[in-house]
């Protein structure tokens, strides 16, 4: 389960230390032993649709007019760093 | 005049009415009360008494709230106030607009009065989980207030607000509700725009009110309710004047009692509570049916897959380049991202988002994830099948036990997840429910029932809920502090 959990978190981009991925492993264990009754108790049928929302999906569309969008600065103002109108990020491409 | 804090939202809209309140006074007696009382409770994250007053100054000049202290969940974007999940990786986040809710709240004259606390990222039942401090009980401060949306719950119940407003996941707003003795609601699914609702599982969460009342809340929910174009997955159906069915009359309404939330080991002290609601029901005309919802005992597995799912994929927007917290001096692009994110969640966040990016990783998604969407089908078919034979309502306790002590259950994820059992199916099939007060134990703690609705009725359970109210005096008690 270790293992598991140390991929996991690497695909959710979460570093853990060694004590939270001993205490998760355990953690998660006995939730996913108690949510594996719905592999054990019960028998769902291939029929049985499966649902993603409690609404019949469907597009939901409005009418194509141009309105105001958040001007630059007010959505750069939350930014922990910018330069400009961009939003700063450590250097993504390596020399 | 003295203890306006104490009053409804229906008793001081006639004051102010009559003209023998000003907002003013209200904002004044119920910020005062804060003060005095917020120290044992810890209710609210965020409060400003200027900025409150100061809405009272630029009020519409009618409204259905104008005038009303309204206390919002700090998951809730208010414009140019902090809003932050009470999680340390939104600290000092300043939405650049509002939710819906709130253009809402504040056309019909309300003041937003600060921001309540609440288990981070609405992960948790007990408020234990906030990255501020936990919030305390009312009615005996060394008990949790529920969750997630305790801290809305106890400042209704403390009297720190007049009104409230939650959200409810998987029970958020009724199990809180019921732990401190007001009255809470999650409306259906789409019934109240989320625009503005920082996203915890998307097909479960919808914003609802706590009140003192049923009348303060069949009038909240009324303010904002409505479809918005700016939720696609708010729904267009017309909203009834929830106040009109306020009548003490339950004459011919059939109330299904589901067989499997009455089952060995429940507290003893809720399950009489609950069965003397249903016989005060019944006395009044209510017709009481045996019903089955077969699948219930899936509910809580089901719920923790789909919920974790939602939610991983939902905070990946975390990442420290937009908002938020961002870790010191990232080495590059990846190690500020998990940095930033194991710096900035708390640890139930952690292992929900661990275990919903588990289930739906290559591998596990067709045993777990399509499982679990697959069971939900069931869940909502249940309550399908109940409403098509003819029951208006449902009628459960809303938690198993009352309030249970700090600490008790914050070690153990899993008994902290199955206090949620009544309440999950609910989410999970999108239908709209409410929990009112219906007794309170031998220590003096609150027990709270849940009514349950078809799709788009609350009215049902508002008028289910104030026939019941009106042959109770629960909703009078408060906590003494």
């Amino acid at each position: 389960m270790e293992d598991k959990v140390r991929y996991v978190a690497r695909l959710a981009r979460i570093k853990l230390t060694d004590e939270e991925v001993t205490l998760f492993s355990r953690q998660l264990d006995g939730i996913l032993g108690y949510v594996d009754k719905l592999n054990q108790k019960l028998d769902v049928q291939n029929r049985t649709l499966p649902m993603s929302h409690p609404h019949e999906a469907s597009n939901s569309f409005r009418a194509d007019e141009v309105k105001p969008s958040l001007p630059p600065e007010k959505a750069l103002s939350n930014a922990p760093q910018k330069k400009g109108d961009f939003f700063k990020v450590p250097r993504i491409i390596e020399e | 005049m003295d203890n306006l804090y104490s009053l409804t939202a229906g008793e001081l809209l006639s004051l102010l009415d009559k003209k023998s309140v000003k907002p003013e006074e209200i904002i004044e007696s119920v910020y005062s009360r804060a003060q005095s009382v917020d120290k044992k409770i810890k209710g609210y994250i965020h409060l400003d008494k200027e900025k409150a007053l100061s809405q009272a100054k630029g009020l519409p000049a009618s409204g259905r709230l104008r005038g009303i202290p309204v206390a919002i969940k700090d998951n809730i974007c208010v414009e140019g106030e902090l809003t932050t999940c009470a999680s340390k990786i939104l600290r000092g986040f300043k939405p650049p607009y509002n939710a819906t809710i709130i253009e809402k709240l504040k056309s019909e004259g309300a003041v937003i009065f600060g921001k309540t606390n609440m288990d981070e990222f609405a992960f948790g039942s007990s408020c234990e989980n906030s990255s501020y401090f936990p919030t305390l009980n009312p009615w005996d401060t060394a008990r949790i207030p529920g969750g997630s949306s305790g801290g809305s719950a106890a400042v209704v119940s403390a009297d720190e607000a007049i009104m409230a407003i939650g959200s409810d996941t998987g029970g958020s707003i009724r199990q809180p509700a019921s732990l401190c003795g007001v009255v809470g609601m999650k409306p259906t699914y789409g019934r109240v725009s989320r625009y503005g609702l920082i996203a915890f599982a998307s097909s479960l969460d919808q914003i609802g009110p706590l009140t003192k009342n049923v009348h303060d809340a069949a009038l909240l929910l009324g303010v904002i309710a409505g479809f918005d174009s700016k939720d696609s997955t708010s729904v267009n159906v017309p909203v009834p004047d929830y106040l009109s069915y306020l009548k003490n009359d339950v004459k011919g309404m059939k109330i299904g009692i589901p067989k499997e939330y009455f089952v060995a080991g429940m507290d003893k002290e809720v399950e009489a509570a609950v069965k003397e609601a249903i016989a005060l029901l019944k006395g009044k005309g209510a017709q009481i049916v045996e019903v089955t919802l077969p699948h219930t005992e899936y509910a809580v597995a089901v719920y923790y897959i789909i919920a974790t799912a939602e939610a991983s994929s939902n905070l990946a927007r975390f990442d420290g380049v937009q908002y938020g917290y961002r870790c010191e001096d990232p080495a590059n692009l990846l190690d500020m991202y998990e940095r930033t994110r194991e710096e900035g969640f708390g640890a139930e966040a952690k292992r929900r988002i661990i275990l919903g990016t588990y289930v739906l990783s290559s591998g596990y998604y067709d045993a777990y994830y399509l499982k679990a969407q697959k069971v939900r089908t069931l869940i909502k078919n249940d309550f399908e099948q109940v409403f098509k034979s003819g029951c208006d309502c449902i009628l459960t306790p809303t938690s198993p036990t009352p309030a249970f002590k700090v600490g008790e259950r914050s070690s153990d994820p899993l008994s902290m997840y199955l206090s949620d059992i009544f309440t999950i199916s609910v989410n999970l099939a999108g239908v709209p429910a409410l929990s009112i007060p219906c007794g309170y134990t031998k220590g003096g703690l609150p027990v709270g029932m849940q009514l349950i609705g078809d799709f788009f009725k609350e009215e049902e359970l508002f008028r289910a809920a104030y026939t019941y109210e009106c042959g109770t005096d629960w909703h009078k008690r408060s906590p003494e502090l």
